[in-house]
């Protein structure tokens, strides 16, 4: 691979961002995952803001966004990046333990471009994660802004 | 017959002109033999007869055959001095008959005893005389005619059917007889006032009179008096009409109105009418009770006068619309006395030739219950409104509740289960077998309280979702549910029975999770069965259908029954049958809040049917 696609992982839960990490690493995807712990740490991620100044200067392909964080709840940040012309093309998946109906249209109203529940058995949840980390990260073509030549 | 009585008269003498030339017929005719000796002209041309035809005829001639005998008679008579008499008809000569007034008198003519006669044709007077007879006659009033002494001298045929008298017992007679003795004084008196001031009068119409019939009754009258000139001074006709029916019909009346007056100021409501000049005409109790005034105070009064400012109220303007357009007005209006006191009244408004009729009726103390109800109303609206608010708040918080338990409960499950795979495939085999069981058993409760905290969610989520209602078909719900449950049904055996279902009103998700759930526990107890009967059957009922979906497997004992639709309750240990013991319950909630019932009959190994209710829908022609 000659491009640099970067996975933003937006989770305050550090047993998920290890399982998530865990899944992706098993299809060799961990180096390629930036890790934030909040939705405004999400926010300052992609607005170059705070600590994340000097970033490189790309898009990620996909965002995973969990839902409950704390400051910034995910569907808020969502909302965010589908209202800002630089972002809005960005996929965004909602990857959250909460399988309740509310969360769900109102993730889809807001622009999210898929609502994954995170399974509570483990092989399906590694299954999910990789499935999502090949699909946004390797198969599909994102959105320009996105990819950096190496 | 003697001579001397007769006086000479020479026809040469004087006396011939004043016979010749006399206008009325004159004869001498023969006593004896009735030939008639001398005629004049006017004879000539009354009768037609010329003078030698004249002397060719008797007297009997121009009679008609009835009347000779009392011609002759008359002729037997001596008569003396002149002697007038009436009632005769003569007959002329074209065969015509005229009445007649004869003036006849003994003469002797040429020697011959004769007599003399003047004729009066009087056919047309006693025509005229007739006429007026038979218009006195036929008078629907009592006639009598009564000279200066009060005597009768005249009456005409209903004065005999009136007093009961005949003509005869009436004529001559004092008028006193007609009389009732009690006013007899006042009668004298009052005749001889007429008799001095004689000017045409009626009586009785402003008091009463009475007249005495034959039998003793008093009969109510009405007289009319003129007085009339004639020949003897003047009389008095009296024209009397008997008001005997008048004075009933007005005693009727006067009943009638008091019958209708007593019935109105009886009356509950209040009854008026106001005069097109705003008077009041007519005031009932209840209507001067509402009004706080007496029925003096009112009547003849008008509305402003009794109640200063009445004319800037709205139903003042009202009046005055129905008085202006005669269309009826229906209102409520709420009265305010002059000390400031205010009663509720139902005014109906109905116009009348006189002006306006208005019924009132007090309803104060309906307005007040109105009013209360009202407050009452008003008080249970913000009642609910506050146990519906505390009822939204609870349910957010059972709402947050169960959110928390979907995110915060199953987080840590999750990762016990994700850490302790990784960890068996880092360590896995090195591990000996118990160790291995350890981890696998671990695994197995982490997963059993992830399917106990779904199942709860999903109760809670049966609970207190939004229905969507819509008519649903269950067919296609059964066929889905079916086919849902294929994994269940790989390497089974089932021999399905399924009725066509009817449509009914409800959520289609839920009613889908109703047969989904029933249908897979009738295939998860009929497991041990070689070939499993599933039948899935409806009874159409007047308001509902029952529905039954039956099966032959493991059954329960019915003693359990109770337990079977409650929360996380269980009949078969986990070894036996897997399952949280939510469904039913979340068949139960579902079908309750379908407005159904559920309920079950089973027998240990012989199978179990499941029954519940759904609302029919009815057909538009049925």
């Amino acid at each position: 691979m000659n491009e640099l696609k970067r996975i933003l992982l937006a989770e305050d839960d550090k047993n998920d961002i290890e399982l998530t990490l865990a899944a992706l690493e098993e299809f060799n995807l961990a180096n390629e995952v930036d890790v934030v712990n909040d939705g405004k740490e999400a926010l300052d991620y992609l607005h170059y803001n705070g600590k994340f100044t000097n970033r490189i200067s790309v898009n990620p392909a996909v965002i995973l966004l969990d839902i409950k964080m704390p400051k910034v709840t995910g569907l808020e940040v969502l909302k965010q990046i589908k209202s800002d012309e630089n972002l809005k093309m960005i996929p965004c998946v909602i990857l959250t333990s909460s399988n309740q109906e509310k969360d769900l249209v109102e993730g889809y109203k807001l622009g999210a471009n898929a609502y994954v529940v995170k399974p509570v058995d483990f092989q399906e949840f590694i299954r999910t994660i990789k499935q999502l980390g090949l699909f946004w990260a390797v198969i599909n073509e994102p959105p320009p802004m996105s990819v950096k030549q190496k | 017959m003697h001579l001397q009585n007769f006086s000479p008269i020479n026809e040469e003498g004087q006396y011939n002109i004043l016979f010749e030339s006399n206008p009325f017929p004159m004869w001498i005719y023969d006593l004896k033999t009735l030939k008639f000796l001398s005629v004049n002209d006017a004879a000539v041309k009354k009768y037609g007869y010329s003078k030698e035809e004249f002397f060719d005829l008797t007297l009997k001639d121009i009679r008609q055959e009835e009347d000779i005998g009392l011609l002759l008679d008359n002729v037997e008579r001596e008569i003396a001095q002149y002697q007038w008499s009436t009632g005769w008809r003569h007959k002329k000569k074209d065969g015509s008959i005229i009445d007649v007034e004869i003036i006849s008198h003994d003469i002797l003519f040429n020697k011959i005893k004769g007599r003399f006669v003047t004729v009066n044709d009087v056919t047309e007077k006693n025509r005229t005389d007739e006429n007026f007879k038979l218009v006195i006659e036929s008078s629907p009033n009592a006639i009598l005619l009564i000279d200066q002494q009060g005597k009768i001298k005249l009456v005409n045929r209903q004065t005999e059917i009136l007093f009961g008298y005949s003509r005869e017992e009436l004529i001559e007679q004092p008028l006193d007889i007609l009389i009732p003795p009690r006013f007899s004084r006042t009668h004298l008196h009052h005749q001889n006032n007429f008799f001095l001031n004689p000017k045409n009068r009626s009586i009785g119409k402003r008091k009463e009179l009475y007249g005495l019939h034959k039998n003793g009754n008093e009969i109510p009258l009405e007289i009319g008096l003129d007085p009339i000139t004639n020949e003897g001074g003047f009389s008095v006709l009296a024209t009397i009409t008997d008001i005997t029916e008048r004075k009933q019909a007005h005693e009727e009346l006067v009943k009638a109105e008091n019958r209708y007056s007593t019935t109105l100021d009886y009356m509950m409501e209040g009854f008026q009418i106001i005069g097109n000049n705003w008077r009041y005409l007519y005031v009932n109790n209840a209507a001067a009770a509402q009004g706080r005034k007496t029925k003096e105070e009112l009547v003849n009064h008008t509305m402003k006068e009794v109640y200063p400012g009445i004319e800037s109220t709205e139903m003042f303007s009202k009046l005055a619309d129905c008085m202006k357009k005669k269309t009826p007005f229906s209102m409520e209006n709420e009265f305010i006395y002059p000390n400031g006191d205010k009663n509720w009244f139902l005014l109906n408004m109905e116009p009348v030739p006189e002006g306006i009729l208005i019924l009132s009726k007090d309803i104060t103390s309906e307005k007040q219950i109105e009013l209360e109800l009202k407050l009452y109303r008003e008080k249970l609206e913000e009642l609910v409104i506050i146990r519906t608010a505390q009822l939204d708040e609870s349910n957010k918080e059972l709402e947050s509740f169960s959110y928390s338990v979907s995110h915060d409960l199953r987080a840590p499950l999750r990762h016990i289960i994700g850490f302790l795979q990784l960890l068996q495939k880092n360590i896995g085999s090195s591990l000996d077998d118990m160790n291995r069981k350890y981890i696998s058993n671990i695994n197995d409760a982490a997963n059993k309280m992830g399917n106990l905290i779904d199942d709860l969610l999903s109760f809670s989520r049966v609970a207190h979702s939004q229905m969507n209602e819509s008519v649903v078909n269950l067919n296609n719900i059964i066929t889905e549910s079916i086919n849902d449950l294929r994994d269940e049904l790989k390497e089974r055996k089932i021999s399905w029975k399924i009725d066509k279902m009817p449509g009914v009103l409800g959520d289609a998700s839920m009613l889908k999770q109703v047969f989904i759930n029933l249908i897979s526990n009738a295939v998860k107890y009929t497991n041990q069965k070689d070939i499993a009967t599933i039948e899935i059957s409806v009874e159409t009922k007047e308001d509902e259908y029952i529905f039954c979906i039956k099966d032959n497997g493991a059954g329960f004992d019915m003693k359990y029954a109770d337990k079977l639709f409650g929360v996380f309750q269980r009949l078969h240990s986990n070894s036996e049958f897997e399952g949280t013991g939510i469904g039913l319950a979340n068949v139960k909630r579902i079908i309750t809040r379908h407005g159904g019932t559920i309920w079950a009959q089973s027998e240990v190994d012989n199978g179990a049917s499941f029954y519940f209710t759904l609302k029919r829908i009815k057909d538009k022609n049925e």
